[in-house]
């Protein structure tokens, strides 16, 4: 693989994983996760997925893509971790996976047609995505917990809002 | 109440098979359940959860230790009964629980061949192994040993493939590891290689479970491959030998063929470990000896 194949994979794969709820940060969640998946099996709506890239470093990691099931933030996964890769987390509210961003570019009530899709379906419900002028949906960060409900329900092809983890 | 123990044990070791295929069922079963969503038990061979009790495989739990650098209660929990059965009874994990064993042996006799060798397996060799293992972790600064743990891999193979419909390159491995392994290398995997049964007979008690040879009862030949229990031996080790451990895996399946013949391999714990080293080598010269005379 030459250095502009990689350079070109890294830019389509510049989203990290975004990890289950109560994940610590990337760097050390390699280093305590065993990759036992019991996340993975506990999870009742099959959101957490395996990463599947062969012998490299995050193979076998639980990993969240909202646009396929997003985290419905049933807090199931951080007890059944066995090392502390997931911190046991009990609200749904201190959850920090991601946040929310918004592309103004494509998004339909910054075009002029009314949606409120990731509005109605928040579960921080208008705290962490809030109507701008009863119109414009606009994401609160400290309160945003990146579960991906929001990019989700996105009626646009290409979500216009998605999920990018939090670099804590 | 000497005697029950012992009845309980032969039972056991008859029923090896039985407890393989069933925890290889075992693994089939734990994602099909957790797809109904009954959460009684979660994980695989590297971490499991019956109910409320919890199993770590130790091997990662020291490597976690080793790259985290800190104490997890819940780990030292989940290694507790995993380490007590290996302190009792040597890598009993391996020869009844490790479905990689199971289909190693299969795989076996479906390509019978008549042993022409065995191997002597070199205590300080076999702990190197481990130990460089352990270091290949601290340097890939991840546990690596991931993708070797046979028993974790074949687990989590059928658990991604039942539950979650997606199969990785990474399962590869178990073909490879099993293709090299049995046809090629006559089981150097589980005789020397494995991490995780080498970790396990670290902890293995001298005065443990094991192999126990009685000289005067060996009615068969004295040669060491012809013998019935070194052909019967999955791991091509010679039971007669003193050089047995740390490589047995306390299968008993050399006990169970000793049985038609002199009662001379007995499993069970060791009294006393000085009448544990027969004099084999000597009696082979003895013999050769009176065969010159003759």
């Amino acid at each position: 693989m030459s250095w502009f194949e990689k350079f070109l994979n890294k830019v389509a794969d510049y989203r990290q994983p975004l990890r289950p709820p109560g994940a610590i940060n990337e760097k050390d969640f390699l280093q305590h996760c065993i990759r036992c998946r019991r996340c993975v099996e506990i999870c009742p709506y099959q959101s957490i997925k395996v990463v599947k890239s062969g012998l490299g470093k995050k193979s076998g990691t639980p990993v969240i893509i909202p646009r396929q099931e997003p985290c419905y933030l049933c807090m199931k996964c951080p007890p059944e971790c066995p090392t502390d890769a997931l911190q046991p987390i009990v609200q749904k509210e201190q959850v920090r996976m991601g946040v929310a961003k918004i592309n103004q570019d494509t998004c339909l009530p910054y075009m002029g047609i009314i949606c409120r899709a990731c509005y109605e379906r928040c579960p921080i419900y208008t705290e962490a995505i809030i109507l701008k002028d009863e119109i414009y949906p606009v994401v609160v960060e400290e309160k945003c917990v990146g579960c991906g409900i929001c990019e989700n329900v996105c009626p646009n092809e290409e979500p216009s809002i998605v999920v990018i983890k939090r670099e804590n | 109440m000497g005697l029950k123990k012992s009845k309980m044990l032969s039972l056991l070791f008859r029923k090896r098979r039985l407890i393989q295929i069933g925890s290889l069922i075992f693994l089939i079963v734990i994602p099909l359940l957790n797809l109904l969503n009954l959460e009684v038990v979660t994980g695989n061979y590297y971490s499991l959860r019956i109910w409320k009790i919890e199993f770590v495989d130790p091997l990662f739990a020291l490597q976690h230790l080793l790259l985290t650098l800190k104490f997890n209660w819940q780990l030292l929990m989940g290694i507790s009964i995993p380490l007590l059965i290996a302190f009792l009874g040597g890598k009993l994990f391996c020869s009844f629980i490790c479905p990689y064993n199971l289909l190693a042996e299969w795989l076996q006799k479906i390509l019978p061949a008549k042993k022409t060798n065995v191997f002597k397996v070199n205590a300080k060799r076999y702990w190197a192994v481990l130990i460089g293992w352990i270091i290949l972790t601290v340097i890939a600064g991840f546990p690596i040993l991931y993708f070797v743990s046979m028993p974790g891999q074949i687990g989590v193979f059928l658990g991604d493939l039942i539950f979650l419909k997606v199969m990785g390159v990474e399962s590869l491995m178990i073909l490879a590891v099993l293709g090299i392994d049995v046809v090629f290398l006559k089981r150097i995997w589980c005789r020397e290689l494995c991490p995780v049964g080498a970790l396990l007979q670290r902890f293995h008690w001298n005065y443990g479970l094991k192999i126990n040879y009685n000289e005067i009862d060996c009615v068969c030949s004295t040669d060491e491959i012809d013998s019935p229990c070194v052909q019967r031996c999955p791991v091509y080790l010679n039971p007669k030998s003193d050089l047995l451990y740390p490589a047995c895996f306390n299968c008993g399946e050399c006990v169970k063929e000793c049985y038609y013949y002199g009662e001379a391999l007995k499993i069970k714990f060791i009294k006393d470990i000085t009448n544990f080293e027969p004099n084999f080598k000597q009696r082979k010269e003895e013999q050769t000896i009176n065969k010159e005379e003759a």
